[in-house]
């Protein structure tokens, strides 16, 4: 029960800190990237973002040496 | 008329962590319990959002003249549905297979979705980045949209649960008017407003609680 509690509380810290980093996007770009549309950063943001989610997955699965097969 | 769309439009954005708690019920079998709470809790955010976006105005006009508000309603519903999806193949596969990797596929392919909408439509002219911006733009993909989507995954498989978090998103605009005044020195909100705003999300989330999601 206690490791679940302490599970939860880190949980809701680990948001928190995901919730910052995602809302710092659109006051970065605003302010330092002034000659390109938002449409298009956003654009930008999403196919990089995308980018690296991908290859750190593939990371993550390399690393702990998971057999992808028996999941698909 | 078009101010006040596009507030409602934002407005409308919002409801995503709603259709996240719907979803979670649906698709990952998280049993929910107290509906009703949960329905206090969603309405106290989504005021508390209003206050922080200055939203009076005339709804069902700006529904009927903006089909824009459409486009918002079904970013709303997909963004949740990424998110649901991606923590469905942790689930799924025992958390061994990251539901990043989804998450990744699917933010990749709405940026291509962008490129292809902005190269057939001439509305927008395509141009690329210089040097300095695409350093720039390539950390804010890390930073703002991978990293978070990592963070937030491994936080729903430490609770074993979603929608215990899906209003913690309604904390956004607070946290990115922050970032604003942090970098530029110069708040573009009403102090008051904003800080009626943050109470009452934080009491919209605070009854979220373990009474309502088991």
């Amino acid at each position: 029960m206690k490791v679940m509690t302490k599970n939860i509380f880190n949980a809701y810290f680990l948001i928190l800190v995901a919730m910052l980093f995602a809302s710092s996007g659109p006051g970065i770009f605003s302010l330092l990237i002034k000659e390109m549309e938002p449409c298009i950063g956003v654009m930008y943001f999403l196919i990089f973002g995308g980018l690296f989610s991908i290859i750190i997955s593939i990371f993550q699965i390399w690393w702990n040496k998971i057999n992808i097969k028996t999941y698909l | 008329m078009k101010a006040h769309s596009a507030t409602l439009t934002i407005l409308i954005a919002r409801t995503g962590p709603i259709f996240s708690v719907l979803l979670a019920a649906i698709i990952l079998k998280e049993k929910i319990y107290k509906w009703h709470r949960l329905s206090i809790s969603a309405f106290l955010c989504i005021i508390g959002v209003c206050m922080m976006t200055d939203s009076s105005h005339n709804f069902s006009q700006a529904i009927i003249i903006e089909p824009f508000i459409w486009l918002a309603l079904m970013a709303a519903i997909l963004g949740s549905l990424h998110t649901i999806l991606s923590r469905d193949i942790q689930v799924k596969c025992d958390n061994k297979i990251p539901g990043s990797f989804l998450a990744g596929i699917t933010l990749f392919i709405g940026g291509i979705s962008i490129f292809l909408w902005l190269a057939m439509s001439e509305q927008i002219s395509f141009e690329l980045p210089t040097h300095y911006s695409s350093i720039l733009l390539f950390w804010l993909g890390f930073g703002t949209i991978a990293l978070p989507e990592i963070i937030s995954l491994k936080a729903y498989q430490m609770a074993n649960s979603l929608a215990r978090f899906s209003f913690f998103d309604y904390f956004r605009p607070l946290f990115s008017i922050s970032w604003v005044y942090l970098l530029s020195g110069n708040i573009q909100a009403d102090f008051y407003q904003m800080l009626l705003g943050f109470s009452v999300i934080s009491i919209g989330i605070l009854s979220l609680n373990q009474k309502i999601l088991k």
